[in-house]
């Protein structure tokens, strides 16, 4: 009888929760339009024009890409208004990148970054990219030539070049970080298209979620330098010719016309930056950087066999990094943004309570820097 | 024997036979039955008479001949009383009964009744002649190392190779009787000092206490003496290889052989047991605990692979990794059905190539393995029926199964596949997670003869993980599994092993 029961009450149970919470809505993957890439640019005053790269599935389709392009007011409107002109459930689960138009950027983002956040099937490891000129340009390339999606293909571009260390990682999740840290501002790759392909032309520098100013992609050593750690990066570095002489081989030619500078570029490097606050009345940091490298090319022959030359080619490299980063330094002051974290480290320091954001660039304004560098060359390559 | 010598009041139903031989024949044929192979030789001599009587069948003929009817006949000056009876004939086993029943069941038995007309009991001589396979090939349970020799359906015959493999005095055969009807004789085997008195005591009493008319052999012991009959999950071990008994004992678990059997039974047998395969132990002990991880790992994958795929193609697409996206994406889109009713085909498919390839020759069975090898790899994705990454998962997931070295516990983890898949296209990952927990409870809740199902891992024990999750070698198990409770814990002494001995000392 026990058991009985026991059998009678599993039954229905069962049926409950069969008939009561039975049909979850199905995401077939054949049967969605995933939504690899998208992008915003501002129309007019209240509206914006939404850009999709949707990927879909179809066994007899050559292209399996489509753009569809809608304007609307916020960007779920933009996602009903374009799942009228495609004939399978647009979904956002796969998104890999958003571009930006700069035009919009400059007028605030964090209304939009914040439809993206609240969205659970977007992934945090979305890249947010800004856009040269307008998103729509960018996501309509010819995308014939590519073998795998736009989405994906900016994935992987803006990935590869993280990885090689040329980029800082602009996911959403390090975005919405450095957006709402008190201390530090986000920082976002500007794509430019080149030709028929796209091409990181520098990295954006937020105030807030304001774009205020521009980094080129020469500068950018710099930047990722103090930014964070390199393991393997490659540099390549421009010095007045006259300052080598003494160093440089003739090789019976006099005078060799090419360059009228000497570049030197140094590879898989190893960097180590720290900050420190010295004088907390004076706002004084200290910048020191330390890094190990390998010294690969040169424009000029170089006598590298002593000792000599080497610490003297290291402390030109110093020199001329010191004043880059001074220069920087100031730069981003000027532009009153701190991708870098110079907030952070001064509230790291300071007892106080910390900071708002208001109160730090006001003090921020009149901080100073001392920048030293200290490079050591550990190889110079192999030479049989 | 001498039970109506010591004047005891015979109980009801046991009775002493005619002392008329003619008599005698009557009643033997009235008891056995419709017996046509009941055969009597009658031997005459100066007015008295002896009959030998037996079943023709079941009797080594040439044995009567020669030990029975030869001796008689040649000792023309010796008497046919029971004593002189006794010292003319040449056999071992011979006993002296008059009682009917123990008659007629000694005759079912094989054994020979010779009685002389007149005489207060016969006797009984065991000449008796059983058809036997020779030892052969372990086939169920094949190995690359380690001893191939398997149990046959001679109880006798297993005693022996068990006896042979341990020659320890305290080896204990304790004889049962299964079946009310078939009284199949068994043997209850452990080593005295080391198994747990309480298991043997379980065993012992689980099998004693069976009524049941007919057992049909140790398999079946298993399922009518195992905790839940309802669970999927074998719960007791058999097994065709004598080591792996001699293992088992050794370690302090306890077997019961039954004669007709191929098979022992052992326990008790957590989770765990059934993926150990001796070869671990004859393997060096890194390879050893190499496949055992790897058995794990296959059943792991083999139970959820099809499941994590119906799941995520029917509800969390957002979980592709980009390069997957396109090949999985392509090769779903020509399929007409839902995830969960293509796995569930593709499933079923496996399964009945595995089945017909179990009960056909050998011979087919190969052939219809490379002809539904082709059908399936190849026609069945051209056709659009099934996407190829199914193929491939499906075909992992089932050999995933087919490394498990108990082919009970395969089967169970074949079985338990399908309820997961159907939980994980109707909620997905959470149904995933809803049938899981499910199977887990479940094994949690189960025993092997009153002990945890699932020990080392719950209880946790981890000394006793480096003899069933993982295998550790020898130097670090001085000890005797402790799930066993084994009374005499120590295999060897371990601080014994850590002296040295050196020449010098």
């Amino acid at each position: 009888m026990q058991r009985r029961h026991k059998w009678k009450l599993i039954m229905v149970n069962i049926a409950c929760v069969l008939t009561l919470c039975s049909c979850v809505e199905t995401k077939q993957l054949e049967k969605l339009g995933l939504i690899t890439a998208q992008g915003y640019d501002l129309e007019k005053e209240n509206e914006i024009k939404g850009t999709v790269v949707v990927h879909k599935f179809d066994p007899l389709a050559e292209n399996l890409t489509k753009v569809i392009t809608v304007k609307s007011h916020t960007s779920k409107a933009l996602r009903q208004e374009q799942n009228l002109e495609i004939d399978q459930k647009l979904v956002t689960g796969q998104l890999r990148c958003v571009i930006y138009s700069k035009e919009l950027a400059k007028r605030g983002l964090s209304q939009l970054v914040d439809a993206l956040n609240r969205d659970p099937t977007i992934g945090n490891m979305v890249y947010l990219t800004v856009a040269d000129d307008d998103a729509l340009s960018i996501v309509n390339i010819d995308q014939s030539k590519l073998k795998v999606n736009l989405g994906t293909y900016l994935y992987n571009l803006i990935k590869q070049n993280v990885e090689s260390e040329q980029l800082t990682s602009p996911t959403l999740h390090e975005f919405n970080h450095n957006l709402q840290d008190h201390g530090k501002d986000p920082v976002l790759p500007i794509l430019k298209l080149k030709g028929e392909g796209v091409t990181i032309s520098g990295i954006a520098l937020f105030k807030g979620d304001r774009i205020v100013g521009e980094l080129p992609s020469n500068k950018l050593f710099y930047a990722k330098v103090l930014y964070d750690k390199y393991k393997s990066g490659t540099h390549e570095l421009g010095f007045n010719r006259s300052h080598f002489k003494q160093i440089i081989k003739n090789q019976g030619r006099e005078n060799k016309e090419v360059y009228d500078r000497l570049f030197i570029s140094i590879d898989n490097i190893r960097s180590h930056a720290k900050i420190k606050l010295i004088d907390k009345e004076k706002l004084l940091f200290r910048v020191e950087v330390t890094l190990d490298s390998r010294l690969l090319e040169a424009t000029e022959p170089l006598d590298l066999t002593s000792t000599k030359n080497i610490k003297f080619i290291e402390k030109k490299i110093n020199k001329e990094m010191e004043s880059q980063i001074k220069q920087l330094l100031e730069f981003f002051k000027k532009k009153q943004v701190d991708p870098i974290g110079i907030g952070n480290e001064y509230m790291a320091n300071s007892r106080e309570k910390p900071l708002s954001k208001k109160e730090w660039r006001e003090l921020y304004k009149d901080a100073k820097f001392e920048v030293r560098v200290d490079n050591t060359i550990v190889k110079t390559g192999v030479i049989d | 024997m001498f039970k109506w010598m010591s004047g005891k009041k015979t109980p009801e139903g046991e009775k002493a036979h005619s002392l008329q031989i003619d008599e005698l024949k009557e009643q033997l044929k009235k008891e056995l039955v419709a017996c046509s192979d009941l055969m009597f030789r009658t031997l005459k001599r100066n007015d008295k008479k002896i009959v030998i009587c037996f079943v023709s069948s079941l009797i080594d003929k040439t044995g009567v001949d020669d030990y029975i009817l030869k001796p008689i006949q040649e000792n023309t000056q010796s008497g046919w009383s029971v004593e002189e009876l006794a010292q003319i004939l040449p056999i071992t086993d011979l006993t002296g009964a008059n009682q009917l029943n123990e008659i007629v069941m000694a005759l079912i038995d094989g054994k020979t009744y010779i009685y002389s007309e007149g005489e207060p009991f016969g006797f009984l001589a065991n000449l008796s002649n059983t058809v036997e396979r020779s030892l052969s090939h372990a086939e169920t349970e094949s190995l690359v190392f380690g001893p191939k020799i398997a149990f046959t359906e001679s109880l006798l015959g297993n005693v022996n190779i068990i006896r042979n493999n341990i020659k320890d005095p305290n080896l204990c055969m304790e004889d049962l009787a299964i079946g009310t009807r078939s009284k199949t004789s068994a043997k209850l085997v452990y080593i005295k000092g080391i198994a747990d008195e309480a298991n043997i005591n379980t065993f012992r009493q689980r099998v004693s206490q069976l009524e049941i008319d007919h057992v049909q052999g140790t398999t079946v012991l298993g399922q009518l003496i195992e905790g839940n009959s309802w669970s999927v999950f074998p719960q007791l071990m058999t097994t065709e290889l004598p080591d792996r008994i001699t293992l088992a004992l050794m370690s302090g678990r306890v077997a019961v052989l039954m004669d007709r059997s191929p098979d022992a039974l052992y326990g008790p047998t957590p989770f765990f047991t059934f993926f150990e395969s001796t070869e671990d132990v004859y393997m060096r002990w890194n390879m050893g605990f190499f496949l055992r991880i790897l058995r794990l790992v296959a059943t792991f994958l083999s139970v959820l692979l099809t499941p994590a795929y119906v799941a995520v193609l029917t509800y969390h697409y957002e979980v592709i990794p980009s390069p997957l996206l396109v090949s999985l994406g392509q090769s779903r889109s020509n399929v007409p059905f839902p995830p969960v009713f293509e796995a569930f085909l593709l499933e079923f498919v496996i399964e009945l190539l595995r089945e017909a390839g179990a009960r056909l020759p050998t011979k087919v069975g190969q052939t219809m393995g490379i002809v539904g090898g082709i059908v399936i790899g190849q026609a069945a994705v051209e056709a659009g029926f099934t996407s190829n990454i199914l193929i491939i998962i499906i075909a992992l997931s089932a050999l995933g199964s087919f490394t498990t070295p108990s082919y009970l516990m395969g089967t169970a983890i074949r079985i338990i596949r399908f309820p997961i898949i159907l939980m994980a296209g109707f909620w997905g990952g959470i149904g995933i997670m809803v049938a899981f927990c499910f199977f887990i409870i479940h094994l949690l809740k189960l025993d092997t003869l009153g002990r945890p199902y699932l020990a080392p891992i719950y209880p946790l024990n981890l000394k006793d993980l480096g003899y069933s999750i993982f295998r550790f070698p020898s130097q670090f198990l001085s000890y005797r599994p402790v799930t066993n409770q084994p009374e005499d814990k120590e295999r060897y002494s371990a601080k014994k092993a850590k002296e040295k001995k050196d020449v010098d000392e």
